[in-house]
């Protein structure tokens, strides 16, 4: 009898319990549910309530700060590679001389060889487009690309710490190269961790001036970022037809006026 | 048996009373820790000291209420926020965080930059702006994505804060730094939806370096390089090789745009302005030039300008 009794309070437990345990289940689902509608309505939340409402009173500046800096120009690698070039030149004679010493007479454009070569400021007269007062204001290596239409149409807009070289060769082409000793530096965060793991990713070697470069493409053209001589270049190609020039949708063109330039202030540097 | 059907009762009820207790004892139930997200913060419990301030907090305002006639005049509307920022229009200045992109307009993983590369670069704009997505927002090809279609790129919400970065929004060119190709800088919108009208000013002295089928680029004397475009190009105030001085005026925003082949295609009146600077960790020997994100930087600008706006009698 009592064996009886506790086999049915037993049963009749079990089934209270069950019950209980399924009455919770059916209250818990629509919790859950309720839990990931709102975290759902906490991202797909308004933008008024993730906006940011700066206050008049704080005057404590948003986001990181940077830093600007300049780093010194290594004038002493500059002459390394001037004197690589000069030693493969005289080995093999090379357009880019003919180019910088009789431009007009050249026109059309050649495979040049690769590597950096100075023109002495008497040459610069050839230049038809060029202000020599603005290649004297900047202490920065002046590179500029050399092609046929280089002497003809360069032009130089030079301040103490940045400058700008334009190749305008009106052939559906604009050609652009600016330099820089300056750089910003920024603390760690995870942007620059990301951007500098992708760059890492991205670099390649340009042998003519034994420097690492970076290829990107935006909507006008194609950027070439390279850094050489504590100096940071960026060589832009823009194009009226990017979709379809291939001087704009491939990588060879920018590779190959990256890896001929010519060094318009060599006297900055003491080289002769 | 009267004895079992009691005791089975019993035995019930208890079972009963254990699996809700949660209803029988209220304050079990707030006892028990709430699911909570890792990002949200966690409101702290009443201990005993706050509890008391706030009872005492509470005495006070049930006796300044005492004092006060009791009526049925309506609440007076809430008093405006003097510790804002407002444009000319008295808009109140709001923005999103960098890399809060608007949805379906950019890839799973977003380059969030928080970095301010200038802090003291002129706001290169003379009236109020609304910066935000001109493809994904109404008016936009893309705008049906996010169900802002039909609307017009005059629809109001475009021109309201907050600000929205749209830095990376996806396109087919490939920019490293951005997954998925990118938009290599930031749309804006001028104060209203009228071509012509509305000045950009340059945001540091330095020079025009080029003038663009339909933009102007300017390199200041710190290497900083600036592009913006849509311009209106027939009206322009610089020319190739100018010297000018941080707010002077360059042009006037307009919807000129030429698409990759070459043919004239109006966009939605607007400024896309790129900034590049050269760029390196700290410790590194090697500094790229980078394109970056100029959208903190105009956050910064935008409230200096603003505040500025404000002191100034």
């Amino acid at each position: 009898m009592a064996k009886r009794h506790f086999q049915l309070i037993f049963v009749a437990t079990a089934i209270v319990a069950g019950s209980a345990s399924a009455q919770e289940s059916i209250q818990a689902a629509p919790a859950a549910q309720e839990l990931q509608e709102s975290l759902s309505l906490q991202q797909a939340s308004p933008p008024q309530d993730r906006a940011i409402t700066p206050k008049r009173s704080d005057k404590t500046p948003p986001g990181i700060a940077a830093r600007k800096t300049s780093g010194s120009v290594d004038w002493a690698e500059v002459r390394r590679l001037v004197e690589v070039t000069r030693q493969r030149d005289q080995q093999r004679p090379s357009t880019a001389r003919e180019l910088l010493s009789a431009p007009s007479r050249i026109e059309t454009q050649r495979v040049l060889q690769p590597g950096v070569r100075p023109v002495q400021r008497e040459q610069l007269q050839s230049f038809k487009s060029l202000n020599e007062k603005q290649v004297a204001r900047t202490t920065v290596p002046v590179l500029v690309p050399i092609t046929n239409r280089t002497a003809d149409s360069t032009r130089i807009y030079g301040r103490k710490n940045a400058y700008t070289a334009i190749i305008d060769a009106n052939d559906g082409v604009r050609i652009e190269l600016i330099g820089t000793p300056m750089r910003v530096t920024t603390q760690s965060t995870a942007a620059t961790r990301q951007r500098f793991s992708e760059r890492r990713k991205q670099r390649k070697r340009l042998d003519a001036l034994d420097a690492n470069y970076v290829i990107s493409q935006h909507e006008q053209g194609i950027d070439l970022s390279f850094s050489k001589f504590n100096v940071a270049y960026m060589i832009s190609v823009y194009c009226d037809k990017p979709d379809t020039d291939q001087r704009c949708t491939g990588e060879d063109y920018i590779i190959s006026l990256a890896s001929s330039v010519a060094l318009l202030n060599p006297q900055v540097g003491g080289i002769q | 048996m009267i004895r079992f059907i009691i005791c089975t009762i019993i035995v019930i009820l208890a079972f009963l009373f254990f699996f809700n207790a949660e209803r029988f004892i209220p304050h079990l139930a707030g006892n028990l820790p709430a699911p909570v997200s890792e990002e949200a913060p966690t409101e702290e419990l009443p201990t005993e000291e706050t509890a008391v301030e706030a009872v005492e907090e509470a005495d006070e305002e049930n006796t300044e209420a005492d004092d006060e006639p009791v009526g049925d005049e309506p609440e007076s509307p809430e008093a405006p926020d003097a510790d804002v920022l407002t444009d000319a229009d008295g808009k109140v200045f709001s923005y999103l965080p960098a890399g809060d992109l608007i949805a379906n307009s950019h890839p799973p993983s977003i380059l969030v930059d928080n970095v301010v590369y200038d802090e003291q670069i002129t706001f290169p704009t003379e009236d109020a702006v609304f910066l935000n997505s001109q493809k994904w927002r109404f008016g936009g090809d893309m705008a049906h994505q996010n169900g802002m279609t039909p609307g017009s790129q005059c629809n109001e919400e475009n021109f309201s804060y907050p600000w929205q970065d749209n830095f990376c929004e996806k396109r087919w060119r490939n920019q490293y730094f951005c997954a998925s190709g990118g938009h290599t800088g930031v749309d804006i919108r001028p104060a209203s939806c009228t071509n012509r009208v509305h000045w950009v000013i340059a945001p540091e002295a330095g020079t025009i370096i080029g003038i663009g089928s339909y933009g102007v680029r300017l390199m200041s004397d710190d290497g900083t390089w600036y592009q913006f475009l849509h311009m209106a190009m027939d009206e322009l105030a610089v020319t190739e090789g100018q010297e000018v001085v941080a707010g002077q005026r360059l042009g006037k925003m307009s919807n000129v745009f030429f698409d990759s082949n070459g043919n004239m295609v109006p966009t939605t009146i607007h400024l896309h302005l790129d900034m590049k600077e050269s760029y390196a960790p700290i410790g590194s020997e090697e500094p790229f030039i980078d394109r970056v994100n100029p959208y903190m930087t105009l956050v910064a600008a935008y409230e200096r300008k603003l505040r500025d706006a404000a002191e100034t009698p």
